[in-house]
């Protein structure tokens, strides 16, 4: 018996899933009990470390100890960014042939170990877990990797989970793999056509992309990136913020030596986490510095203070990827917030704060429903796992040719107008072919119709909804306020392209108007009566 | 509540008539994941009709 499982390896934590036949998934906690396992390894005379228990060996142990390595792979030392301010524990340095390692000392010898075997390493434990949890081999592998992964990175970190005995059945895009993890929970989701916004808040880096699904086909419009944002910086502001404390306290300096140092940050995210449910946590240390034990308490309110500028950063990313995407805020229908700061309130109540009321945002602390944010990216993994756990490796590739990936899209959506003269769109701006789209009709009292095939052209709707006339406004301040306006996204009918017409038709007949377009570019028109016997009126038009 | 057609104007006599062409589509990468992209890539490997995947 064998199993496929899918697998997200993160700088900060790597988490495993796998999903039953029927869709549903399950997370898999390794022997600690962890579904986030900390991607960290540390060495301790001869023994080695993994997950939470190596994590904690950056206060006593942090030369032996190793993270945040994963966005080294498939990287020469000098691209890397070894330095920076987040990179504690182990120093990365440059290795014989030019990549990053570390010097590590395991049973008394000092060795190099490259960023490739402790990926390696890293694999093989996270191999272990699944395998124990599951209790069966693992048989194959859905990886994620985030979108500016390049292709040496790409074959890189295949060629390391294989060698560690994973079988890399294919490596897929880490927005996308949470997107179908949020689309895949309840049925049909995945055929709303639907804009997203896909924001990943991890550890050390902050990712988003702009996704269009149509069709249950999901097409990226645009990606950011931004490396040194994200849970870390949240972490930093709340140590400062107890290191002052501290200080006000003590006339001690925390901030001083590396193990002082360790010891603020790891309480830190303790505390960080605490303030995500509930509104105060206490926070202890002992022996912070020269001594001194450290005992305070903290509010919700007061740690969004201190992290008031990280918290700002991440906001204004996300309005960033939509202004990338060539969209405005108003087209996005749904911002699903991915990563594990994604748990923070404020946050996901800044962000819901830049989109109108029209946009959804997806995130625990607004809605209750909302999937684990740490675990979308690792479930959509699993998913696409079982997805093509019955193909051959070859039908695999097939599908991943450039000739099927890469697709045409519609620029604009192509719909009819109504009696009304309305447009009625059949397949939506973005939408990629081959594709077939049909709708249902009427002709109403005419005996005979037109069916006017236009493009649709984007307008903005702007109501101004009058403000409600309060009796007793007690705290009266927004009274003088300017009326609201409420914008909303309209398609009106644009460029005529075809007419088709419908003729000795009973009243109130069933009609039927179907969209073909072909992968060579030629749509199809035609226009039915839903009937035995009837005949379909058609006709082409070509794209310029 | 569905969509009602326009009456033909009278004078209009064709069944059908291409007026233009719709823009020129851009060409994207599509994502290679969940069971409709694996149909989009029947699709277009072996041109399988739509109602093969409707079923
Ligand atoms: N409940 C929580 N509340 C707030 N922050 C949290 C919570 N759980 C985890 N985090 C933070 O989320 C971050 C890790 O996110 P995630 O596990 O998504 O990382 P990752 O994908 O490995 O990220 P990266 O590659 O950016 O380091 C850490 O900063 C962690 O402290
Ligand atoms: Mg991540």
């Amino acid at each position: 018996m064998s199993a496929v499982i899918g697998i997200t390896f993160g700088n900060t934590s790597s988490s495993i899933a796998v999903a039953t036949q029927d869709g549903k998934v399950d997370v898999i906690a390794n022997p600690d009990g962890d579904r986030a396992i900390p991607s960290a390894l540390s060495y301790v005379g001869s023994d080695e470390y993994h997950g939470v228990q190596a994590e904690h060996q950056l206060i006593r142990n942090p030369k032996n100890t190793i993270i945040n390595f994963r966005d080294f792979i498939g990287k020469p030392f000098e691209e890397v960014d070894a330095d920076a301010k987040y990179q504690v524990g182990a120093p990365a340095i440059k290795t014989a042939d030019g990549s990053v390692g570390y010097e590590i000392t395991i049973d008394g010898n000092t060795k190099t170990l490259t960023v490739d075997e402790i990926s390696k390493r890293h694999f093989k434990q996270l191999k272990l877990a699944a395998e124990d949890f599951i209790g069966k081999d693992i048989e194959g592998v859905v990886l994620t990797v985030p979108t500016n992964f390049n292709e040496q990175q790409r074959e890189k970190l295949t060629q390391i989970a294989n060698e560690s005995g994973l079988k890399v059945l294919q490596l897929i895009n880490e927005p996308s793999a949470a997107l179908l993890a949020h689309l895949s929970a309840e049925e049909d989701r995945l055929l709303q056509d639907k804009i997203y916004v896909v924001a990943d808040f991890g550890g050390i880096r902050s990712d988003a992309a702009v996704i269009a699904v149509r069709g249950g086909v999901l097409t990226i419009l645009a990606t950011a990136h931004e490396f040194g944002l994200g849970g870390d910086k949240l972490d930093d502001a709340l140590a400062e913020y107890f290191a002052k404390e501290f200080e006000k306290k003590t006339k001690a300096n925390p901030r001083t030596n590396a193990r002082s140092l360790a010891k603020l940050k790891a309480e830190s995210i303790v505390v960080k986490k605490t303030l995500s449910n509930v509104q105060t946590s206490t926070c202890s240390i002992e022996s912070l510095a020269e001594g001194f034990d450290f005992h305070t308490s903290i509010n919700r309110l007061r740690y969004e203070l201190a992290a008031r500028q990280p918290l700002s950063d991440m906001t204004a990313f996300v309005e960033k990827v939509v202004v990338k995407a060539g969209l405005e805020t108003l087209d996005i229908d749904e911002v699903l917030l991915v990563g594990g700061a994604s748990h923070t309130p404020k946050l996901a109540s800044n962000i819901q704060f830049i989109f109108p009321e029209t946009t959804t945002v997806v995130a625990p602390s607004l809605d209750p429903k909302a999937i684990n944010p740490t675990e979308l990216v690792a479930r959509g993994a699993a998913l696409q796992a079982s997805l093509i756990e019955s193909f051959d490796e070859e039908e695999i590739k097939e599908s991943l040719q450039p000739i099927v990936v890469n697709t045409q899209h519609l620029v604009k959506p192509i719909g009819i107008k109504d009696a009304e003269g309305k447009f009625q769109a059949i397949l939506v701006a973005e939408t990629a072919y081959p594709i077939k789209r049909s709708i249902q009709v009427t002709n109403g009292e005419s005996s005979s119709v037109i069916v006017e095939l236009f493009e649709g052209k984007r307008t903005v709707k702007e109501t101004v909804i009058e403000a409600e006339k309060d009796e007793d406004e007690s705290d009266d301040d927004y009274s003088d306020d300017e009326p609201e306006v409420k914008r909303e996204v309209v398609y009106e009918a644009g460029e005529l392209l075809a007419e088709l017409s419908l003729k000795d038709l009973k009243p109130n007949s069933k009609l039927e108007v179907t969209v073909n377009i072909l992968q060579n570019g030629v749509l199809h028109l035609s226009g039915r009566e839903l009937k035995q016997g009837s005949v379909a009126v058609r006709g082409e038009v070509t794209s310029a | 509540m569905s969509i009602v057609l326009p009456s033909l104007p009278a004078g209009k006599t064709d069944a059908f008539k291409a007026v233009a062409k719709f823009t020129a589509p851009v060409r994207r990468p599509v994502e290679p994941v969940g069971r409709y992209f694996l149909a989009h890539a029947s699709r277009t490997l072996r041109g399988h009709t739509w109602s093969e995947f409707e079923k």
